[in-house]
């Protein structure tokens, strides 16, 4: 009886110390959580608001649906776009020098459902990832490879508005 | 040989017990990290300030786009940047992408206890990095 009693006690015990290890490796982040500061939502808000005055536009329209992965690093970027685009400079310059690591996905309407496209990917993001969104509207006059992937949603001189959804952490 | 038994159970139990905690530990940590951002006072104040210089700076419509004049101004007389950011312990440093510095207004800071923020302004031609300081 006692035998059997000690037994019990070594399996709840084993028990408990393997919940206890699952519990701790799933609570260890994967990425750096302590660094993530308010100024880095300053400072990433700062950076989108300048691609989307400078670059963001051109760029997406030129996109050739291929998925960037690992960003602004990443050696086939170019092979990505039509065009030459200046996203890839200011992207390694104000994000990948800094050490930060995102995610860009474009959001499209199509017959009146949402559809998201991977544009530049990087991993999955950690919890407290900071995200932000930008609207980009496309014309009927504006010309791209974009326009293979995107349908014309609008009868009038709008052709689709884009949901830029960005998703940026610490590495 | 009994107690020695009971011994090596209460042993058992403590190690249990202290990795419970242990986790309870870092699971409260972790799902602090996941709840808010943190930020000290400093820094808080280092953005509220380098917002407010941001302000000064702009023109047009587009967010964070700035007046080049007025960035000359601010750079190289300290009584202007001193009423805009109406503090003391604060330093404004600009460079350009590449890093080069561009200009430094405001006392030398100290190498500690900075509450620091970056920001990013631009204009037709130009895209500079304010880095602000607050002591």
């Amino acid at each position: 009886m006692k035998g059997q009693t000690f037994t019990l006690e070594a399996i709840l015990t084993a028990f408990i110390i393997l919940v206890t290890l699952y519990y701790l490796i799933i609570s260890f982040p994967l990425t750096n959580l302590q660094k993530v500061h308010i100024t880095d939502d300053v400072y990433v808000r700062d950076v989108f608001n300048f691609l989307e005055n400078k670059t963001l536009k051109e760029s997406i329209l030129c996109w050739n649906g291929k998925v960037v992965y690992g960003g602004a690093s990443a050696d086939d970027f170019n092979e990505s776009f039509n065009c030459s685009t200046e996203l890839k400079y200011y992207l390694k310059k104000l994000l990948d020098d800094k050490r930060f690591a995102y995610n860009i996905y474009v959001t499209y309407s199509s017959n009146g459902s949402l559809r998201e496209l991977k544009f530049v990917y990087d991993g999955s993001p950690p919890p407290n990832a900071i995200s932000l969104s930008k609207i980009v509207v496309i014309y009927d006059w504006d010309n791209g490879s974009i326009k293979s992937i995107v349908p014309d949603d609008f009868d009038s001189y709008l052709y689709n508005v884009l949901y830029v959804k960005v998703v940026v952490w610490r590495v | 040989m009994i107690r020695n038994r009971s011994g090596q159970f209460k042993l058992d139990y403590l190690i249990a017990l202290g990795f419970f905690i242990m986790c309870i530990v870092f699971v409260y940590f972790y799902s602090m990290n996941v709840s808010s951002l943190r930020y000290t006072d400093k820094e808080y104040m280092a953005c509220a300030i380098s917002e407010v210089i941001v302000n000064y700076l702009h023109e047009g419509c587009e967010p964070n786009s700035i007046n080049e004049t007025k960035l000359e101004i601010i750079l190289t007389n300290p009584d202007v940047f001193y009423d805009v950011v109406n503090s003391y312990d604060v330093n404004l440093t600009v460079r350009d992408l590449s890093g080069n510095l561009v200009g430094s207004v405001g006392k030398v800071y100290p190498s500690s206890d900075v509450g620091y923020c970056e920001r990013v302004v631009f204009n037709s031609s130009n895209v500079y990095i304010l880095e602000v300081r607050v002591w």
